[in-house]
Formats: structure tokens, C-alpha cells, sequence
């Protein structure tokens, strides 16, 4: 079951997190300077590796455009590794909450992601599976400048802890710009995890440490922690003084996704933004709405697509999921 | 032109170091060069490189010598291309603010030698094996000339286990 696909019963502003770790081979090159036939033997190479973990294997030369999209879309692949052809793809693991990349910018960049604040249980099972793999193949390491990467910026432990947060009452009191300053001073990125430039979709940010540097990976998980208890504590702060504003947009949104016949996905994360921070504040009718996020991520075009091919069609899509909506909302309501 | 040391013989050996921002430059005949102490870094092939022809642009022709990608590469692309890339230009890169005070954590085990780790592990085991079949063996021996013959028994159908 996929990260997404969990119920999230908390009503924290957190959504999800991720660990990832980059590591590389000692002994070849990085994957930008191996041929195809290379690419291919380190591909065998980690696989073999992982043997084990009976991972699930996605090949990215074999497997076809619009599942390497919704890998992308559901945050298990980036962008980058499905422009790359052969002796590049994923291991997965059954309970998808592992995914492995292979000769993307790096040989092996391992993540775990997990729905909630689930930061110890992601570090620990990302850890695990790293320690597993180290006993089976050559880590490129060096004293004083730590595990090699093939960009120098990502040298030291080579991890970036990430949480994708929902933050309305911050972004719509105008304070994400002094969030992201401060933030900024103590080691930390935030940016709006949709959308382009300065915009966050769906009030939804990402929030990842920077460049690890001299930290190991113990240090960079204790502070992430306390940063991001922090920022659950300043999103929170005024929740019981929110007054009249919060609850009508709620009810509009619930109002228009139990009518609504045809829905964009932009369109449904403004909505869901209202939904969700109606649950997080206790509004009742919102109690049952534990699947918001899930669907925020299902909901997108291509795991869409995945699920019914002739929902290729954007308009069909369209209505489509505003159906789905529809039906969701009222079978909590029965 | 003339070794500056000497000021007598050719400069034959260029060497030119950058480090934390400083450049420093030596331009020697082949006997300073060895008596000045250079003579490790003629011979060891990470600093081979540094000899060159009078050029002053030549030093950045300077290849790793796993994947042959010249330092004017990683310079311009801002990438490393494999493990020994950073052995090779550790000295001539900054790589400060990549890693700051340093990555405290000593070498895992496994780094760079886990098949070397793993065939050790091989070793050892087999080592353990071999001997308790000798010390089987030796107790046979003793067992029979006690007329311990039950005991010789098992002691045998070990053995006989052992070697199959």
C-alpha cells in the first residue's frame, strides 16, 4: 500500500514524509558517464543486492510512458529519471513505502516515504534497507568529505529528510515568506510543492533540510524533528480563534464537491485545502473526510489515467472526478 | 628557462599547487627537483600530472585516472565523474563549501571492501570448519584406542558428514 493510500486519521498539518539517501559504486563511474551497456551492469548489480527484499523491479526502458508518470506524479521517481533510457529504474518495495532509484543522478538514491509525521519510522526503515545494501556492495566513501555524489553539493551523509506540509492558516495570514526566512537560517528549504514560481497549490509545501555538509544523518533527523514540530506549532497556534471565516469556506467546499459535476485537479486542491483544515478543526462534518489526501494524490491525471485508460481524455477526466468526489462524500454521509 | 634554484641547469620540472585560493609554483632541473623532495612526487602516479610542458593552462589537462575526465570538465560542469575524481583533484578543488568542517564519521566497514569483507568472513569460516574436522579426527583416534568404539561411531559419522 502505497504512502498515500494509508487513511490518515491525525488531523496534523503534516502529510507526508520523505527520507532519501544518494549513494554510489566505488569502482565505476557515475551514471552520466556510463554507457548503456555499463548502466545496465550496475542495474544488475543493485538488484542483485537487494535480492532479499524481493523488491518489485520497474525497469524504465521496458515499462511504458504513463506508468513512468504516475511514479512521478505519486512522488516515487523524479522528473529526471524518466528522461533516462536503459539500465535506469525503480525497486519497489511491496508495501510501497520504499523506492529505490537507480543510475538517476546518482547509482542508487534510496527513499522511504510515509503518510503522517512518521519521521523516526521512515529514517529507521531507510536505514535498515541502507545498512543492507552496504554489506553488499563497494560505497564510495572518503574521510573528511563523506559519501561521494557526483554533484559535490550533495556530499557529507548525501540525505535529505522532506515533509510535505498543509499550511492555509500561515499562507493565508501572509507569514510563509517569514516562515521561509527563518527556516532558511536554521538549515532549512520551503517551497510550494505545486504549482510554479511562488505558487503552492493547495496551500501544500515542501520543507527539506539543505545540503548536509558535515552533518550525519542522526544530527539532520534530530533536527528535523524539532523544526518541524516547531512549524506544526506556529501553523496550529491560532486554530482555536479562527473563527467564522475558516468554517464558511469549509462548507462551501463541501457544499460544491458533493455538487459539482465536472473538477480540475487544481480546482479540487483549493477545495481540499478548505476541506482539510475543517477536519483540523473539528468542524463534524468533516470528521469522516480521512481520505483527503489520498485522493488529492489519486486524483491527479496520470494515476488516473492508470486506472481508466479513457480517462486520457482531460474532460472526461474532468467529470470523472468530480464523480468520484460525489460518490466518496456520501458514502461516509450513509 | 633555468631552474630557479640552480639557475644553472633547464627546468625540466613544473610544479604548480593550488590550495585554499594560494597558488604555489616551482620550476626545477631534475636534480633540485629530487634533492628538494620532489622525488615521491615524479614517481607516484596521483602526482604525475603535475609535470608538464612550460604551458601554464597545461595543468588543467590533468585526467583521473579511472575515467580520464580532465579537470577543466568537472570545473565547467560542476559534476565529478566517478569515486577517484575526487582523489585525483581533491588537492586542486575547494571543496570547503560542499563540506564544511569535514564529515566526522569514520569509513564504514563495508566502504570500498565488502567483497574483500565478505570473503574474509568466507575465510574464517572455513578455517573454523577445517579445524574442528582435524580436532573430530584427532578425538576418533583417542576414542578407538580407549575402546570407546560407541563414541568412535558417532565420531566417524560426524566426520563422514564433514566430508561430503
Amino acid at each position: 500500500m502505497y504512502w498515500y493510500e494509508k487513511e490518515n486519521h491525525a488531523t496534523s498539518p503534516v502529510i507526508s514524509v520523505r527520507v532519501r539517501f544518494a549513494r554510489n559504486l566505488e569502482d565505476c563511474p557515475f551514471p552520466h558517464r556510463l554507457s548503456a551497456e555499463e548502466r545496465v551492469q550496475v542495474w544488475e548489480r543493485i538488484r542483485e543486492a537487494f535480492r532479499e527484499k524481493e523488491l518489485v523491479e520497474a525497469d524504465f526502458s521496458r515499462i511504458g510512458e504513463l506508468e513512468k508518470r504516475v511514479y512521478v506524479q505519486t512522488h516515487l521517481a523524479s522528473p529526471v529519471l524518466a528522461e533516462k533510457g536503459a539500465g535506469t529504474g525503480l525497486l519497489l518495495s511491496r508495501d510501497g513505502a520504499l523506492s529505490i532509484m537507480v543510475n538517476e543522478e546518482d547509482h542508487l538514491r534510496l527513499q522511504v516515504i510515509m503518510g503522517g509525521d512518521a519521521v523516526n519510522e521512515a529514517f529507521d526503515l531507510a536505514t535498515e534497507y541502507l545498512r543492507h545494501a552496504s554489506a553488499r556492495l563497494p560505497f564510495a566513501f572518503r574521510q573528511g568529505l563523506g559519501y561521494l555524489t557526483s554533484c559535490p553539493t550533495n556530499l557529507g551523509a548525501a540525505m535529505r529528510l522532506s515533509a510535505m506540509v498543509h499550511l492555509p492558516v500561515l499562507t493565508r495570514t501572509g507569514r510563509i515568506r517569514s516562515l521561509s526566512d527563518r527556516l532558511q537560517k536554521s538549515g532549512f528549504t520551503v517551497r510550494g510543492l505545486f504549482g510554479e514560481g511562488s505558487e503552492a497549490i493547495g496551500e501544500i509545501y515542501q520543507i527539506s533540510n539543505q545540503n548536509s555538509r558535515e552533518m550525519t544523518p542522526e544530527e539532520i533527523h534530530d533536527a528535523f524533528v524539532r523544526m518541524l514540530a516547531q512549524v506544526i506549532r506556529w501553523e496550529t497556534q491560532q486554530d482555536a480563534s479562527l473563527g467564522d471565516e475558516a468554517e464558511d469556506r469549509f462548507y462551501r467546499a463541501w457544499g460544491q464537491s458533493l455538487w459539482a459535476r465536472k473538477l480540475s485537479w487544481r480546482e479540487f486542491a483549493l477545495w481540499y485545502s478548505d476541506l482539510r483544515l475543517g477536519r483540523r478543526l473539528g468542524i463534524p462534518e468533516a470528521a469522516s473526510l480521512t481520505w483527503l489526501d489520498r485522493y488529492l494524490i489519486q486524483s491527479m491525471p496520470a494515476p488516473m489515467e492508470l486506472s481508466d485508460l479513457t480517462l486520457a481524455d482531460s474532460e472526461k477526466r474532468d467529470r470523472e472526478r468530480a464523480r468520484r468526489l460525489r460518490e466518496m462524500l456520501r458514502e461516509k454521509e450513509e | 628557462m633555468k631552474c630557479e634554484n640552480c639557475n644553472k641547469r633547464e627546468a625540466v620540472f613544473h610544479y604548480q599547487r593550488t590550495q585554499n585560493g594560494k597558488t604555489t609554483e616551482a620550476h626545477l632541473c631534475r636534480e633540485c627537483a629530487e634533492r628538494m623532495g620532489y622525488r615521491s612526487q615524479l614517481e607516484s602516479e596521483i602526482f604525475f600530472p603535475f609535470l608538464f610542458e612550460s604551458s601554464p593552462r597545461a595543468h588543467a589537462l590533468q585526467r583521473c585516472p579511472q575515467c580520464h575526465t580532465a579537470l577543466d570538465e568537472i570545473r565547467a560542469t560542476g559534476k565529478f565523474s566517478c569515486a577517484s575524481c575526487y582523489d585525483a583533484f581533491r588537492d586542486r578543488l575547494d571543496l570547503t563549501p560542499f563540506v564544511g568542517k569535514g564529515y566526522p564519521a569514520a569509513a564504514p566497514v563495508a566502504a570500498g571492501n565488502c567483497e574483500s569483507a565478505a570473503l574474509a568472513e568466507k575465510e574464517k569460516k572455513k578455517e573454523k570448519k577445517e579445524k574442528s574436522l582435524d580436532e573430530l579426527k584427532k578425538a576418533l583416534a583417542e576414542a578407538v584406542a580407549a575402546e570407546q568404539y560407541e563414541k568412535a561411531a558417532e565420531l566417524r559419522d560426524a566426520i563422514r558428514a564433514r566430508e561430503v
